[in-house]
């Protein structure tokens, strides 16, 4: 099998794009059929992108999909939407201006193994009226918490925007963070910017800008990696 | 934006549905539209034992598509006539696998949906069942496989096996 059609590729995904639209995008300018990814980013959201080429990558997709990873989120104070982020509708507004004393308090209660509760799938993105109708009602559905492993430092805080920086492990919601966050807080939040800064060992500054594919003498495959 | 659009429940993710999501994933704008419940846990209940839970069957679902939409599978979606569903789209292309029936009633077979399709402008594809030792890939034979004791029967047929 040759190593020119199969490796990784680290793509530092555009915001406004989705994570598919690169695995297309990778398809028509190689040719390579078998292309995934490790890992999906929301369209608003931005950074570390592993991308699969080939068969023997691809199969191998298990095996990253399970890295833990990195981000660097901003959320805003004070206003709670139903889908935890900039797309949902708004649910709740607060006037409520919390300390850096009791960010920095309600931060350390998020350090280490804590329960999450997934957030519901998101009504923003169905198309037609009736299934937005439904895709709304199911986020009333209970949803089981999961343990998963946080690290949060406290980046910057310029009322009502907050940035954190934050360590997970795989299937951690960053959105869900945001909104728990906002709860502790009695203000409530929304995520409003997200960059994946980590990815297991790859990291932003390995990647490849996304505009960069678009250049006609940039070559994919000088930049795959084997593992 | 037109769409390239499948349905279906995809427990497992397994080899036929893949085939299906890899067909499906070479269209512009591909959207899969799926459940958070089984189906038959309204239609004919019990539903069977879950192959993958919710999350891990999305984080695989959207390595093949644009869109996953994610709905819960109540009485109020199976009351829904095929037409009706399909009309919340902008549909370029359905794909779906041989056999496969939905909408209220279960009124959308292959002949009904293509009657559909042909009057509003799309095209539909009904992609053959894949085989597997001569015998058809589903959840059902992994459920089977499982129970049995074959796990390696059941890796096979949900790709996990290069």
């Amino acid at each position: 099998m040759s190593t020119k059609n199969n490796g990784i590729l680290l793509i530092d995904k555009a915001a406004g794009t989705s994570s598919f639209y690169l695995v297309s995008l990778l398809r028509r300018l190689t040719g390579i059929e078998k292309i995934g990814h490790a890992g999906t980013l929301d369209p608003f959201a931005t950074g570390v992108m592993v991308m699969l080429i080939g068969r023997e990558y691809t199969r191998r997709s298990n095996e990253f999909l399970c890295s833990d990873k990195a981000y660097r989120a901003t959320m805003q104070l004070g206003v709670a939407t139903e889908t935890y982020d900039i797309e949902g509708k708004i649910i709740s507004q607060s006037d409520l201006v919390p300390t850096l004393e009791q960010i920095e308090t309600i931060l350390l209660s998020f350090q280490g193994e804590i329960l999450q509760v997934p957030p519901m799938y998101s009504a923003k993105k169905i198309q037609g009226q009736k299934l937005y109708d439904l895709a709304r009602k199911g986020i009333t559905v209970e949803r089981a918490p999961v343990a998963v492993q946080l690290q949060v430092k406290l980046i910057r805080y310029n009322y009502p925007l907050l940035e954190i920086e934050v360590s997970c492990s795989k299937g951690t919601y960053i959105r869900s963070l945001a909104h728990d966050i906002g709860q502790r807080l009695g203000c409530g939040a929304h995520l409003v910017e997200l960059a994946r800064i980590r990815s297991g060992s790859f990291l932003l500054e390995q990647c490849i800008p996304q505009a960069e594919l678009k250049n006609p003498n940039f070559s994919i495959a000088s930049h795959l990696r084997q593992l | 934006m037109k769409t390239a659009l499948t349905i279906g429940f995809f427990d497992g993710v397994h080899l036929g549905h893949r085939a299906l999501l890899q067909r499906l994933s070479e269209h512009p704008h591909a959207t899969i539209l799926t459940f958070s419940n089984h189906p038959k846990e309204v239609l004919n209940p019990p539903a069977p034992p879950l192959l993958l839970p919710l999350e891990e069957k999305l984080s695989i679902l959207q390595q093949y598509a644009d869109e996953v939409l994610v709905v819960p599978f109540n009485l109020e979606l199976a009351s829904i006539t095929f037409e009706e569903l399909l009309s919340q789209f902008d549909l370029s292309h359905l794909l779906l696998g041989t056999g496969s029936v939905f909408g209220q009633g279960r009124k959308g077979d292959e002949e009904a949906v293509k009657r559909y399709a042909k009057s509003h402008g799309f095209t539909v594809e009904y992609l053959p069942k894949t085989l597997y030792d001569q015998e058809v890939v589903s959840s059902s034979r992994i459920r089977r496989a499982l129970a049995a004791g074959n796990t390696s029967l059941a890796n096979h047929l949900l790709g996990n096996v290069p």
